[in-house]
C-alpha cells in the first residue's frame, strides 16, 4: 500500500510495462492518462483488465485535472508528448518523473525524432535517461541513465525498440529509489544543445545524391520506422525530377573495384529501381516519380 | 490459416489467437509484436505489406490479418 498517490501518463508498450511492474510489486495506481492516440496501445486493454481509472484526456483536459490534484502524488511520464505547464511542474504535493530516450544533457526533444538524428549523426552509442521534471524541457535533475551501442545497421525503429527496453528495465530496477522523495537526483551539465522538434528532419527529408556512401546510409535509416509510417517517405532530387523513395537497401561492398556511378533500371508506371554504386558498396532505391508541384 | 496461426504462436506460444476478437485490446500483441509479426508475414507469404497497412484494423482480429494477406496475395491459399 502506497501513501502517495501514483499516475501514469503516457503511450504504448512501455508506460503498460512499467504500470505492470508497479502493480507486481504491490502498488496501487490511482489513474493512467493516454496522452497521445496510439492504435497499436495495449493500455486501454490493460487497465480494463487490472481495473484502473484510465483516460485519453486533451492537454487542456490534463492541465484541469493536474491543477485538482492536491495528494502528494507521484506522476510517471513515459513516452509522454504532454508538456507540463510550469504551474503543474511547481505543485509541491507532486513529483514528476519523466523517461527520455537519451543520455542527457544531449539528444534533448520530441522522443520519436531523437533515433533519427542519432544516427543521422553517426552515434556509436546512445542511451536512455529516467529524470525528475522541472520548467524546462528534459532539463531536470537525473535520477538514472543507461548506454547502449548503436550498430551501423540500426534503424530509427531498432534504436527506439532498443531505448524502450532498456528504459523498463531500469524501471524494474530502479522504480524503488524513483518513488523516495529524499532522492533529488543529480543536475545536468549545462549545454547549449539544440532541442529536436518532431519536424526537425534531417536535410528536411531529402537524400543528397552527393552524399557518400555512409552518409546516404545513415540518411535512409534514420527516418526507417518500418513497419510504421511515423514520418513521411523521404524524397531525392535526381536528373531534375523529384522522387519518394519507397524502399531501399543497403548493401556493403563485397568485392574490390567498384566505381562511383548511378545505374537506372525497369522504369515502369513512374517507379524506378536505382543504383548508387560506391567503393564502398552499392544502395539501392525503389522510387516513384512525383509531380513538381506534389 | 494454419500458417498465420503458427507465426503468430512462433512469436506468442502463450497466447489462444483464435479465442480474441481483439488481439491488441486483449493484450495478446503490442506493437513490438506487430513489428515482428509484419516481418514474418512478409517472409512466409512472400509480400511486401505497405506502411499505410499497418493499422489496428488490418490487425484487430485473425480473421482481418487474413483478410489483409489474401489481398496481398489475391489469393484465398494462405
Amino acid at each position: 500500500m502506497n501513501f502517495f498517490n501514483i499516475v501514469i501518463l503516457g503511450v504504448g508498450k512501455m508506460a503498460k510495462d512499467c504500470a505492470a511492474i508497479l502493480l507486481e510489486n504491490g502498488m496501487r495506481l490511482h489513474a493512467v492518462h493516454e496522452t497521445e492516440k496510439n492504435e497499436f496501445s495495449p493500455l486501454p486493454g490493460f487497465c480494463s483488465r487490472v481495473k484502473i481509472a484510465f483516460q485519453q484526456p486533451t492537454a487542456n483536459e490534463l492541465t484541469t485535472y493536474l491543477s485538482s490534484l492536491s495528494e502528494p502524488t507521484i506522476l510517471f511520464s513515459i513516452n509522454n508528448n504532454y508538456l507540463f505547464p510550469q504551474s503543474i511542474v511547481k505543485k509541491e504535493n507532486l513529483r514528476i518523473i519523466n523517461f527520455h530516450n537519451s543520455l542527457l544533457p544531449r539528444y534533448r526533444g520530441h522522443g520519436r525524432v531523437i533515433p533519427v538524428w542519432v544516427i543521422f549523426n553517426g552515434e556509436s552509442h546512445h542511451g536512455v535517461t529516467w529524470h525528475l521534471v522541472d520548467e524546462n524541457t528534459d532539463t531536470g535533475n537525473i535520477l538514472c541513465q543507461r548506454k547502449f551501442k548503436v550498430s551501423n545497421d540500426d534503424t530509427a525503429l531498432n534504436i527506439m525498440m532498443k531505448a524502450i527496453g532498456l528504459g523498463t528495465k531500469l524501471f524494474s530496477e530502479c522504480w524503488k529509489e524513483f518513488i523516495n522523495p529524499e532522492n533529488k537526483g543529480h543536475p545536468q551539465k549545462r549545454t547549449s544543445e539544440r532541442v529536436y522538434g518532431l519536424k526537425d528532419i534531417p536535410n528536411d527529408g531529402y537524400l543528397d545524391i552527393s552524399w557518400d556512401f555512409d552518409m546516404m546510409a545513415r540518411f535512409l535509416r534514420c527516418l526507417d520506422y518500418e513497419p510504421f509510417s511515423l514520418f513521411p517517405l523521404p524524397q531525392a532530387k535526381i536528373g531534375g525530377k523529384l522522387y519518394q523513395i519507397k524502399k531501399y537497401q543497403i548493401i556493403p561492398k563485397r568485392s574490390q573495384g567498384l566505381k562511383n556511378k548511378i545505374q537506372y533500371k525497369n522504369d515502369l508506371n513512374n517507379e524506378k529501381e536505382i543504383d548508387f554504386v560506391f567503393p564502398e558498396g552499392i544502395i539501392k532505391l525503389q522510387v516513384k516519380e512525383r509531380p513538381r508541384n506534389g | 490459416m494454419d500458417k498465420l496461426l503458427s507465426i503468430l504462436r512462433e512469436i506468442r506460444p502463450e497466447h489462444d489467437f483464435a479465442a480474441s476478437e481483439d488481439l491488441i485490446f486483449d493484450g495478446l500483441l503490442d506493437s513490438f509484436d506487430i513489428v515482428t509479426l509484419v516481418a514474418k508475414m512478409e517472409e512466409g507469404f512472400g509480400i511486401t505489406i505497405r506502411g499505410e497497412d499497418v493499422q489496428y484494423n488490418n490487425f484487430k482480429n485473425l480473421k482481418n490479418i487474413k483478410r489483409l494477406i489474401k489481398r496481398y496475395l489475391k489469393s484465398d491459399e494462405i
